[in-house]
């Protein structure tokens, strides 16, 4: 059995008929020290995904609906709040898109990185334990560092100390929501070094949370691609960058900017990604598809493995050129 | 050459730093140090950097959103600088800015029709209410949106649509000059290419020239012709657009361009991964600014300031070391 | 630092002495002798003249006000007319009695609206949250002079709980206290709520969440700080403006409080005492402004850098 298992997990907002299906039968699993990318659009239900896995979201609204989250063979979904406190930060902790907004900005740097250590490892909850996570992600000067505020340090430097506080109970999984997203390019190039070196030098698990196919390669053993609340596309990351089977993997491919390529246009994917409830029948991508037939928004395809590891929904996928 | 429509000559730009009210500031943080450039009518000029490297400052300095300390900002001959009240007013006109950010920059209680009305309106540019809705309806149409949604609220937006609905309440008073500060750096990948071809189309279509303010020089080279590269407030690289992302002058440019995400697993590109952040344009490193974070500094890049000289015809780099 | 609370110091100065012309000229325009209220109403013109000169009543308005400044710049609040007691030393008598009023009720409002707001907060839409609002809105629309009257006529003369109009010690606060903090919870209950709500959706509550903190610690250390900042204004403004005197309260509970002495003096015409309460409780103001800052500084350590 995997580490971690999600199956078939439905996750709506609201209840009953008025219910908003945000995430819609996705399956996922992941192995230990292994890194995992979960890629799509905003609105795709990737980060809702993601938050479910230590049951963060705020229910209500969200109500998880189906399905089972299994952390080493312990489901998720059905733990008291006790389990579940050890569960978040112990074993699965988070770091999320905005560092500036998610560190509380009333308390110290040193005491926020000290709590987690506290609520996990007590026995090691010393400025010197601190002093060692700031100086493992690569923040100059860490003695210094302790009582800084939050606002005291640049963005880049702020979502390294999430990186620290993340790290700090030992977790088995690291999950990054759009890390580096609000930040600048050079800092994003930063940020995915230091997650890369970290997973090497500490063996965890990461699941990365992108709307960027360019920063996956960098990291990725495996990808999933989601659109409107489903799994689109799953597979080796290699094997998937090079050659996407999925015409919105093709398409969200070609809409990264290229510094080399010749065109002057940028390639797009036409439309706008629907909104929740507002899901098209049948193939929900089909109305934004370049190769939709007609049959496309009748039946919803199911998602198969066309070839070895390769998971594909669409029955008329082609390769690239 | 023709005839420039943006001349920036020597811009400064300094802010005190806070001191109390009775005591004058001895520091001052210089945003922008002495830069000059200029913009054709219907081109586009990128400007790239990091967050801190004065970048913004200097886009609003242009338009006069921020008063320049020092230099000239001549647009169609006039130095914007020196305009005051009416005069500046009537020029207000003829720039316009789109924001980063599309959810701070709408006011969240007025209708689509009236965040664009309200340009026209300032600017008596619509005689009655029917040329008014006509005029917003065709600029709804112009930036791709449904023209009978201008009776809607910019919260029932996708991010990317009310990117739109900021260009088109910029286009309502056909402009000649939009600064674009950091357009798609909020949206997604695939949102960020609608949004760039976009103001490519409106561009050929109205003759706009822009000045396209990112920190992703990926974004940037795809609509630009000329390329600015800033640090810490000054011009580090500044050539044709294709010219400076293939072959990259300055350390700090390429610094910038092995950064860009990309998605071919299989290039195997040496990646130059800057140490740290930009630091503080209160006190800015002696010499070269950016010699501290340089992976080929020498020994004079810490006491001589490099000046930007031309290295090829069109190409200035300021760097030593740059041939 | 230094000219920071040089400049503080400079307007605070500015306040209260543009309060003190203000008030003066007020009290100067009302119709009305003081010599009158003096001498009696059966007083001879001659008698009535006697205390126009020897309170130099007569002089133009500007004229008494720079004498009064003068005096004010040496430190002397002057006499009453109507006592010739001490007018600092009047102040000083009954503030502690205000003084005490006002911290028991701060303590008992506080006491109840922080853990109200905060629950209130948590469990949104609950019945609890509903009933809580329908209280509070009640609370604060309650007019003061009416609640006072009422708890004071059902507890303390009804039910003889409490005493009816005595004060002889610090249990007598107990009902005044009681009832100011009445009319005072349900405003920051609210206050409490409305910035716990705003703040429990922040992100950096979720990432306490996602770090394995128990919703007590979520609750009342990371997020409730935070929340406090807002109300902490509120309050300082509050504590500042009844320590000047509590007026209805101390009126129907006949408590010997600034307020009676400075409705007393208004109805007098005592402009040495009108003067000498109105700049005691600007001063009390312009200082809760300065702890306000303080605090600021302490609760949330942006302010501190910024300045």
């Amino acid at each position: 059995m995997p580490w971690l298992e999600i199956r078939n997990l439905q996750i709506h907002f609201g209840r009953a008929a008025k219910a908003l299906r945000a995430v819609d039968g996705v399956s996922l699993s992941l192995e230990p020290g292994k890194a995992l990318c979960l890629v799509g659009e905003s609105g795709s239900g990737k980060s809702v995904t993601a938050l479910s896995i230590a049951r963060l979201l705020t229910s209500p609204p969200a109500v998880y609906a189906g399905g089972e989250i299994l952390l080493e063979g312990r489901d998720v979904l059905h733990m008291r709040a006790a389990e579940l406190r050890q569960i978040r930060g112990g074993l699965v902790s988070y770091v999320f898109q905005e560092p500036g907004a998610s560190l509380n900005p009333v308390f110290r740097i040193g005491n926020q990185i000290k709590e987690a250590l506290q609520l996990h490892r007590p026995e090691v909850a010393t400025d010197a334990e601190v002093i060692r996570l700031l100086r493992l992600v690569g923040i100059p000067a860490p003695e210094a560092r302790l009582k800084s505020y939050p606002h005291e340090l640049s963005g880049g430097m702020q979502q390294r100390v999430m990186i620290a506080m993340a790290l700090a109970p030992q977790p088995k999984l690291l999950v990054a929501d759009e890390p580096t997203t609000a930040l600048d390019v050079t800092i994003q190039a930063q940020i995915i070094e230091l997650l890369v070196q970290l997973r090497q030098q500490l063996g965890m698990a990461i699941l990365l949370i992108t709307h960027n196919l360019g920063i996956v390669g960098d990291i990725a053993d495996d990808v999933a691609v989601m659109y409107a609340g489903q799994i689109v596309e799953r597979g080796p990351a290699q094997e998937l960058l090079q050659r996407p089977l999925h015409p919105y993997t093709q398409a969200l491919m070609n809409s990264v900017p290229r510094l080399d390529s010749e065109t002057e246009r940028l390639s797009t994917i036409s439309g706008s990604v629907p909104r929740l409830g507002a899901f098209p029948s049948g193939c929900r991508f089909h109305p934004r598809c370049s190769i939709a037939r007609s049959d496309c928004s009748q039946a919803a395809p199911p998602l198969v493995e066309m070839e070895p590891r390769r998971w594909v929904r669409c029955p008329y996928w082609t390769s690239p050129a | 050459m023709s005839e420039a429509l943006l001349e920036v000559k020597s811009l400064k730009v300094q802010f005190p730093v806070e001191a109390g009210p009775l005591t004058r500031s001895k520091d001052f943080v210089r945003a922008v140090d002495d830069v000059s450039f200029s913009i054709e009518p219907g081109e586009t000029v990128g400007l790239v950097g990091e967050s801190g490297c004065g970048k913004t400052t200097l886009g609003r300095a242009v338009i006069r959103l921020v008063e320049p300390t020092a230099g000239q900002v001549i647009f169609e001959g006039q130095d914007l600088a020196r305009l005051k009240g009416a005069a500046l007013r009537a020029q207000r006109r003829k720039f316009q800015m789109i924001f980063q950010d599309p959810y701070a920059s709408l006011n969240p209680r007025a209708r689509v029709e009236n965040i664009i009305g309200e340009a026209l309106d300032i600017h008596h540019l619509a005689p009655n209410s029917t040329a008014r809705r006509q005029r917003v309806e065709s600029l709804l149409k112009d930036v791709g949106l449904d023209p009978s949604h201008a009776h809607r609220y910019p919260h029932e937006f996708s991010g990317g649509q009310r990117q739109r609905i900021g260009i088109a309440r910029a286009l309502a008073v056909e402009p000649k000059l939009i600064v674009c500060d950091e357009p798609v750096s909020a949206l997604d990948v695939s949102v960020q290419a609608q949004i760039v071809n976009l103001l490519r189309d409106l561009q050929q279509e109205h003759g706009i020239a822009y000045l396209f303010v990112a920190h992703d020089l990926a974004v940037v080279r795809h609509i630009s012709r000329r390329i600015l590269v800033m640090y810490l407030g000054r011009i580090v690289e500044t050539g044709e657009a294709r010219a400076v992302c293939q072959s990259p002058r300055h350390p700090y440019t390429q610094a910038l361009i092995s950064a860009v995400p990309v998605v071919d697993p299989n290039s195997k590109r040496q990646r130059i991964i800057l140490a740290g952040d930009v630091p503080s344009p209160i006190h800015p490193p002696a010499g070269c600014p950016f010699h501290p974070r340089c992976p080929v500094a020498e020994a004079r890049c810490k006491t001589e300031v490099p000046a930007l000289r031309e290295t090829a015809p069109g190409r200035r780099v300021a760097c030593h070391l740059a041939k | 630092m230094l000219t920071r609370l040089l400049t503080r110091f400079w307007w605070s100065a500015v306040t209260l002495l543009g309060t003190a012309f203000l008030t003066f000229l007020l009290v100067n325009a009302v119709p009305g002798d003081v010599a009158r209220v003096i001498a009696g109403s059966k007083a001879s013109a001659e008698v009535l003249q006697e205390i126009h000169l020897k309170y130099h009543l007569d002089d133009p308005v500007l004229q008494r006000l720079g004498f009064y400044l003068i005096q004010l710049a040496h430190g002397d609040l002057g006499h009453s007319y109507v006592t010739d007691q001490s007018v600092a030393e009047a102040i000083l008598i009954r503030f502690p009695t205000t003084a005490a009023l006002t911290s028991l009720a701060v303590v008992m409002w506080v006491a109840l609206a922080v853990p109200l707001g905060v629950l209130t907060a948590r469990f949104r839409s609950s019945w609890f949250d509903r009933t809580t609002l329908v209280v509070a809105t009640v609370s604060l629309s309650l007019p003061a002079f009416w609640l006072a009257r009422i708890l004071q006529y059902c507890l303390a003369y009804k039910l003889g709980w409490f005493p009816v109009g005595f004060f002889r010690s610090f249990v007598d606060l107990l009902l005044p206290a009681a009832t100011l903090a009445i009319l005072m919870v349900g405003y920051y209950a609210r206050l409490v709520h409305t910035n716990m709500v705003e703040v429990l959706d922040s992100l950096y509550v979720r990432a306490a969440r996602a770090k394995g903190a128990s919703e007590t610690r979520v609750l009342f250390k990371h997020a409730l700080r935070n929340a406090l900042i807002p109300v902490v204004t509120m309050l300082g403004m509050d504590v500042a403006s009844l320590l000047g005197g509590v007026l209805f309260i101390e009126n129907v509970f006949a408590l010997p409080g600034i307020g009676n002495l400075a409705v007393q003096s208004v109805l007098n015409l005592d402009v040495p005492m009108i003067m000498g309460t109105v700049l005691f409780s600007a001063t009390l103001v312009v200082g809760a402004n300065w702890v306000v800052d303080l605090l600021y500084g302490w609760i949330d350590p942006r302010i501190k850098s910024a300045s």
